[in-house]
């Protein structure tokens, strides 16, 4: 419950993000796919029904912030994130290589789902070169490698004061004096 | 939930979220319908055409097998028939030689083109273009033919163009016979432009409609053996001769091409009976 609380504030994180870069640096935005990036991460650190689910959301939610056809993204971080949770249950993604490639690989995957079904279903004039996409995997994955190694500073300097206030009185710092505060 | 709970999940949600797609351009579902459809409908219908092919190559093979045989008793009764004429010729050839007898030499043929026909009128003549280099030949009498048969005979030449009175005409006389029953007559034109009149044969002379009629060669102008027409009609009208309508075997309507004999006719004297002979 708390993952998926998480995940969803993240979401609307992302989101917001999105759109301030859809309205200031639209390059950017185009340039980098933080949802799919969200997805990942949100598969390789649960089960397929999360991958699922969360794949799901964040698709929808492109699909409604980027203005884009309802279901265009959602079909494509569904595939995504269904793949990256099966994947990350065959094989350890504790290493950071294993997580980028899975990051690498997922906005791939990604954008040729989305320009095939663009292309059959002729929804838009939108046709990225390949050049186009190379530099999309590759600045999303700096972005996760950002977001990976952000994410773990954080959880050490968390650790780290919590052992530290542990230390101080022997228990947590909520629990003195016996009784929960 | 398991495993497979999720992707029957997984499975659900991206065929909702593509039909979702579809619904917001639906003048693009049938693309995509047959972009599936497409390669399934190809692989029966290309199945579906090696069998047809298959059944059709069977069948057209078992009619080229009788057509064949067909064929080959049709070529063995033809080399049969082949080897007793060419017997028969031996035995004439062995037959005619303490006689003295020399066939008559054999004509060649000069290719001309009809410039002219008039097939219908009063006279029924046609006019041919005669070769380049055949200037001073005395063309006139001489038989002209197409590939189908009789077509008349020169009767005047000027320069490179010779008129030619067509079979049909009605000043027209040919010798000719019955092929079948080799009963001499004469053929004439009537007044019906596509037909000719077989005349001079008696009623008792046994004739069929459908009998082939041939020059007899019997007339100092048109060799033997070429094809004039087929009896339609034998009539008896009360007269001693049958009344006894050819339809001519060359079509007047297309013609293009003749050919002239070289054969020298009998000479005028002779036939005209101004050889000196007297009774």
């Amino acid at each position: 419950m708390a993952s998926a609380g998480r995940f969803v504030g993240a979401l609307a994180a992302v989101a917001l993000v999105e759109m301030l870069l859809g309205g200031l640096l639209p390059e950017v935005a185009e340039t980098v796919g933080l949802f799919v990036l969200l997805v990942v991460l949100n598969s390789v650190r649960g089960d397929s029904l999360r991958g699922l689910a969360g794949g799901l959301a964040a698709g929808l939610v492109q699909d409604v912030v980027t203005s884009s056809v309802l279901g265009l993204h959602g079909v494509a971080c569904c595939v995504v994130g269904y793949g990256a949770a099966r994947v990350s249950q065959r094989i350890l993604t504790t290493q950071r290589v294993v997580t980028l490639a899975l990051i690498a690989t997922g906005v791939l995957v990604h954008q040729v789902i989305v320009i095939g079904l663009i292309a059959i279903l002729e929804i838009a004039l939108f046709n990225p070169s390949a050049i186009a996409v190379l530099l999309r995997v590759v600045l999303t994955t700096a972005v996760g490698l950002v977001v990976l190694w952000v994410t773990d500073q954080m959880r050490g300097w968390m650790e780290k004061r919590t052992k530290g206030r542990t230390l101080e009185t022997g228990r947590p710092r909520w629990f003195r004096g016996g009784r929960l505060r | 939930m398991s495993e497979r709970r999720v992707a029957v999940l997984f499975a659900v949600a991206v065929a909702v979220l593509l039909a979702l797609l579809t619904l917001q351009s639906p003048e693009q579902a049938g693309d995509m319908a047959l972009w599936f459809e497409g390669p399934i409908k190809r692989f029966v219908a290309v199945v579906g055409g090696a069998v047809d092919r298959v059944r059709e190559d069977r069948s057209t093979r078992a009619a080229l097998e009788r057509e064949n045989e067909e064929l080959r008793n049709r070529l063995r009764s033809v080399e049969s028939a082949y080897a007793a004429v060419v017997g028969a010729r031996l035995e004439a050839d062995l037959m005619s030689e303490p006689l003295r007898f020399e066939p008559p030499p054999h004509a060649d043929l000069l290719r001309a083109d009809i410039v002219y026909v008039d097939h219908r009128s009063w006279r029924r003549t046609a006019i041919l273009h005669l070769p380049e280099d055949r200037d001073r030949e005395d063309w006139a009498r001489r038989p002209v033919t197409t590939t189908d048969g009789l077509l008349g005979r020169v009767v005047s030449a000027s320069s490179r163009y010779a008129r030619v009175l067509l079979v049909t005409d009605r000043a027209s006389s040919v010798g000719a016979m019955i092929e079948r029953t080799r009963r001499q007559g004469i053929v004439r034109g009537t007044a019906d432009a596509g037909t000719l009149s077989l005349m001079f044969l008696p009623l008792q002379v046994d004739v069929r409609p459908g009998d082939r009629v041939i020059t007899a060669g019997i007339d100092g102008v048109f060799p033997r053996g070429v094809p004039i027409g087929t009896i339609t009609s034998v009539e008896s009208n009360g007269d001693l001769f049958h009344d006894i309508r050819i339809a001519p075997s060359v079509d007047l309507g297309s013609l293009s091409h003749a050919f002239v004999w070289r054969r020298e006719p009998l000479p005028e004297g002779i036939m005209d009976g101004a050889d000196g002979i007297s009774r």
